[in-house]
């Protein structure tokens, strides 16, 4: 097997995670951070045994070789990677995502996601203005309000599950925003965001 | 052949060439004076525009053109009122402006922190952004974002632009509140739009694809995607991000107040 990042790819880092534009194909891609393991390691020299242990290593494991081949199988599918490998080695992504229900969940492994959405137009941006466009003067009798003094703590629950582990199968694509679209189906977004404290 | 323009003029970080009369660009500059309360005069000896505007006499009517190759080849009309002029710059400084990347986003700052809100049109940033200064805001924008080479949000506080049933209603921001001088730090971004009976409900959102929504509100993403995945990254790695439909805006603008007077900032 021989896994190797595209050419020309422009790379940022966010916490463990990484944003990635594709120049060729005007699109950019979410990475979460096991997903980002794998793409790190694909440089031609580093085998799947070698990735799982990377996941092992930073907290994913045990991990199994399929989260290895469904992270591949994500970058291929958004073009980050050039994937070479014997036809008789690599599963489909239904089959790997069939074996990785069950194991995961008893793993507690997060699954590697790639998200991609292509870049918005330079000649698309913007708002067009109404036709008809009001004075412009200020609103008249407004008074600036106060900072509200009396705050209630809001209870957060952070879509990221570090501590669990998709139980089935991923069938949905996690709620993502307008124009997002996911390359791949997981339940949940599984990338752990320890720097996210929430008092 | 593109003419060179009669004068260039560098604001918020955007060089603009101009061959509009004395009136207009008097004018233009004056619904600038938010963000360039002199807007610096270039020499065309010192840079060539990569925008220009200019007026034209079309069917017995003046009409103002903008010449940007980076939107369309040819020349495009973009209106006969200077509103509709001022409308189309905003979006050039944003596309052209070298020192900030601009993200379509509301943004105020609560306690010190910036407050960002990316969304397209008609996603409800001003409604949002008009409660939200009421409330005790500062207000920073209620379209763009300007991200700086620092990882600040810096202000781009031009008057609120909210709908209305038959158009749209400008509203000084000194009217109804705080105006932002310098930038702040980022402390939340918040990915939400209006829907109708939903409640805001956050949720807080990976950091990469966290970025990804950023990126996808980023005004440079195409032209200059290595500038804007660097800001969208830089801004998503220095602030907590959450998401949530939200319908009553009174609702969410306490919610989000409380977020931000509750999150711990990642450093």
């Amino acid at each position: 097997m021989a896994a190797t990042r595209r050419e020309g790819l422009i790379v940022q880092e966010v916490h463990d995670e990484v944003l990635v534009f594709h120049p060729e194909r005007n699109e950019a891609s979410a990475l979460n951070q096991s997903a980002a393991i794998v793409f790190e390691l694909c440089d031609g020299e580093h085998d799947v045994d070698e990735m799982r242990a990377a996941l092992d290593d930073a907290g994913f494991g045990p991990a199994s070789v399929d989260a290895v081949w469904l992270a591949l199988d994500e970058l291929a599918a958004a073009d980050l990677i050039d994937l070479t490998i014997p036809p008789v080695e690599h599963m489909g992504r239904r089959e790997l995502l069939k074996n990785l229900g069950v194991g995961a969940a008893a793993a507690a492994i997060a699954l590697p996601v790639v998200e991609t959405i292509g870049a918005p137009s330079a000649s698309a941006q913007g708002s067009r203005p109404s036709t008809t466009v009001a004075p412009t003067t200020a609103a008249t009798t407004i008074v600036p309000t106060t900072a509200a003094t009396t705050i209630v703590p809001t209870t957060l629950a952070p879509t990221s599950a570090p501590t669990t582990a998709p139980t089935a199968a991923p069938t949905t694509v996690p709620t993502p925003f307008p124009t997002v679209t996911p390359t791949t189906a997981p339940t949940t977004a599984p990338t752990p965001s320890p720097t996210f404290v929430v008092l | 052949m593109r003419r060179p323009p009669t004068v260039i003029r560098s604001i918020a970080g955007a060089t603009i060439g101009f061959d509009i009369s004395d009136e207009h660009l008097a004018a233009v500059e004056a619904a600038f004076s938010f963000v360039a309360p002199t807007p610096e005069v270039v020499a065309p000896s010192d840079a060539t525009p990569a925008i220009v505007y200019r007026h034209e006499w079309f069917r017995d009517a003046m009409r103002f053109l903008r010449d940007d190759p980076l939107r369309t080849e040819e020349p495009t009309p973009v209106g006969t009122t200077l509103d509709l002029l001022v409308d189309d710059l905003q979006l050039s400084i944003a596309l052209h402006a070298r020192d900030t990347v601009f993200v379509h986003a509301g943004a105020v700052v609560w306690n010190g922190r910036a407050i960002v809100l990316p969304g397209r049109s008609r996603a409800g940033k001003s409604t949002l952004v008009d409660a939200l200064v009421r409330a005790g805001a500062t207000y920073l924008s209620d379209e763009y974002a300007r991200l700086t080479p620092d990882g600040q949000v810096a202000p781009f506080a031009r008057p609120l632009h909210l709908r209305t049933v038959d158009g749209r209603r400008l509203v000084e921001p000194t009217s109804i509140g705080v105006v932002a001088a310098e930038p702040a730090e980022p402390g939340l971004v918040v990915l939400t739009r209006y829907e109708a009976d939903a409640r805001f409900a956050p949720e807080v959102v990976a950091p990469a694809r966290a970025a990804l929504a950023v990126f996808d509100n980023t005004v440079v993403a195409e032209v200059a995607p290595e500038a804007a995945t660097e800001a969208a990254a830089r801004l998503v790695g220095r602030a907590v991000c959450v998401r949530s439909p939200r319908g009553d805006v009174a609702d969410t603008v306490r919610a989000i107040l409380d977020l931000a007077e509750t999150i711990e900032v990642p450093v």
